[in-house]
């Protein structure tokens, strides 16, 4: 399973299709709370999540995940428009496995998740 | 008496009727409102979730797609868009044009061409021609959202004629938007900040400028002699956010300007585009009599690193240690953090001057972060 988090509807839906076409189960989450609920609860095996969201940023669930031995080795991907290197770099000792920068191509994005899925 | 008694009461009944009707009449109209904007929103709401259904269908570049006029096919599927007029047209509008925010590459590409195919495009072109300058305004910025070629000519004309600042500034973001394009020289945006009476405006065209690159340098670099300070500043802003400097020379020409903003500015650039070869003028600014020309000075000495010439290594450890001793806490801090970060004889000179009575604050600006000084041994 892979766990989705955005608060843009829009880039929910895209990601959705884009996950769904690696031919994985997919839980969409609309804020950090409930991404972190969803993640915790089910393991996925990949978590791809925005920076800003209502609730919890990507990078506080990230170091939440990191500090805890049940979701440490959870890959997670960054899709965000926070592009400045200090972001990136916070995005990294966030937990982040890859960072991607919004506006996105989908094949790039279909890519990351199927190489890691792959891996892990 | 009493005819006049009975004269006021059918009056009252009248006038008790007149404003139940009327009542009436507006609970119903309320009704019939409510009714109409409860059936739009849920035939808005419908074809919203049909078109999204679709548009992720069109990101996806796997998918065969054509489109002719309003009529897109994605697969086997088939969608007539709706004019581009009124709310339905609007919604459509703005929902393709998240999509496109959101996007990059052939996905992107396609819900242009659907804007363009549909008439989207040339609809908001015509907004440009509106009397009202907030709807040419929001019409120039959909237009830079949209990302259609064919918006080109009637932007810049937009740019260069209409009598609204505000209307010529987002014209130039939407032009930058389109900077793959081959469009208007940067020159002539420069001109147009040249224009612009308030600081926040020329940083919105400082940043439309940064985003033509390389093509935009000369002529700021030309700009770096003009007798306006303010002007002088502004290119220096630009060539910052670029990056670049084609002509050190003419930067370096500045860092004696009489103004000593140009000169903290003009030392900066030097130190954010690594010139070495302006150590000379950049250490030299560490004497500045205006304290954020010192502070920026050392910080393009950081920038510049250690030089690897020996005569020129004295030099710069020289300029730091000067700085260490400097009246402003934010130029000792940097020239430490620098020293600290240089190799053994760097670090060495921070750990002497350290022991001086007049650094203990800095000392514990070390100690508070947690970083004690690297002893030498």
């Amino acid at each position: 399973m892979v766990v989705i988090a955005d608060g843009d509807p829009v880039t929910r839906k895209l990601v959705e299709s884009v996950v769904e076409n690696c031919g994985v189960e997919v839980a969409v989450a609309e804020d950090g709370e409930e991404a972190l609920r969803l993640i915790q609860a089910h393991l996925p095996s990949l978590a791809v999540l925005a920076v800003s969201m209502p609730l919890r940023t990507g990078w506080e669930i990230g170091k939440e995940l990191q500090a805890n031995p049940r979701t440490s080795k959870i890959p997670i991907i960054f899709l965000t428009s926070h592009t400045q290197e200090k972001d990136v770099l916070e995005g990294f000792l966030s937990g982040a496995t890859d960072y991607l920068f919004k506006p996105f191509s989908p094949s790039d994005l279909q890519g990351c998740v199927q190489a890691i899925l792959d891996r892990t | 008496m009493t005819a006049l008694h009975a004269a006021q009461y059918w009056a009252l009944l009248l006038a008790l009727a007149i404003s139940l009707a009327l009542n009436s009449l507006v609970f119903s109209a309320i009704i019939v409102a409510k009714l109409v904007r409860e059936r739009r929103e849920t035939a808005l709401a419908a074809l919203q979730a049909q078109l999204t259904d679709l548009l992720v269908s069109i990101s996806n570049a796997d998918e065969t797609f054509s489109v002719e006029r309003n009529r897109v096919t994605i697969g086997d599927r088939v969608i007539l868009l709706p004019p581009p007029r009124g709310l339905v047209g609007s919604t459509t509008r703005e929902l393709i044009l998240s999509f496109i925010a959101t996007l990059k590459g052939e996905g992107r590409e396609r819900l242009t061409l659907i804007l363009e195919s549909a008439g989207y495009v040339d609809a908001t072109i015509q907004g440009l021609k509106s009397r009202s300058e907030l709807r040419r305004a929001r019409a120039a910025s959909i237009l830079g959202g949209i990302g259609s070629a064919r918006a080109l000519p009637a932007l810049t004309e937009r740019f260069l004629l209409d009598p609204s600042q505000e209307v010529r500034l987002v014209a130039a973001e939407a032009l930058a938007a389109l900077r793959d394009i081959p469009g208007i020289p940067g020159a002539l945006l420069f001109l147009e900040a040249a224009r612009q009476p308030t600081r926040y405006q020329e940083a919105r065209i400082a940043n439309v400028m940064s985003k033509f690159g390389a093509s935009v340098v000369g002529p700021l670099e030309d700009a770096l002699s003009d007798p306006d300070a303010r002007i002088v500043n502004f290119a220096l802003d630009v060539l910052i956010e670029i990056g670049l400097v084609l002509h050190p020379d003419k930067v370096i020409a500045i860092t004696k300007h009489s103004s000593a903003q140009v000169r903290s500015r003009a030392i900066e650039l030097l130190g954010a585009v690594g010139r070495i070869d302006a150590f000379e003028p950049v250490s030299e600014a560490m004497s500045d009599s205006a304290w954020f020309v010192r502070l920026n000075s050392v910080k393009a000495l950081i920038a510049m690193g250690t030089p690897r010439d020996e005569a020129k290594r004295a030099r710069y450890f020289r300029a730091l240690e000067t700085a260490l001793h400097d009246e402003r806490w934010a130029v000792r801090r940097n020239a430490a953090a620098a020293l600290a970060a240089a190799d053994d004889k760097g670090r060495l000179i921070l750990q002497r001057a350290l022991t001086n009575e007049g650094l203990a604050a800095l000392h514990m600006y070390y100690l508070r972060r947690g970083q004690v000084v690297p002893t030498i041994t």
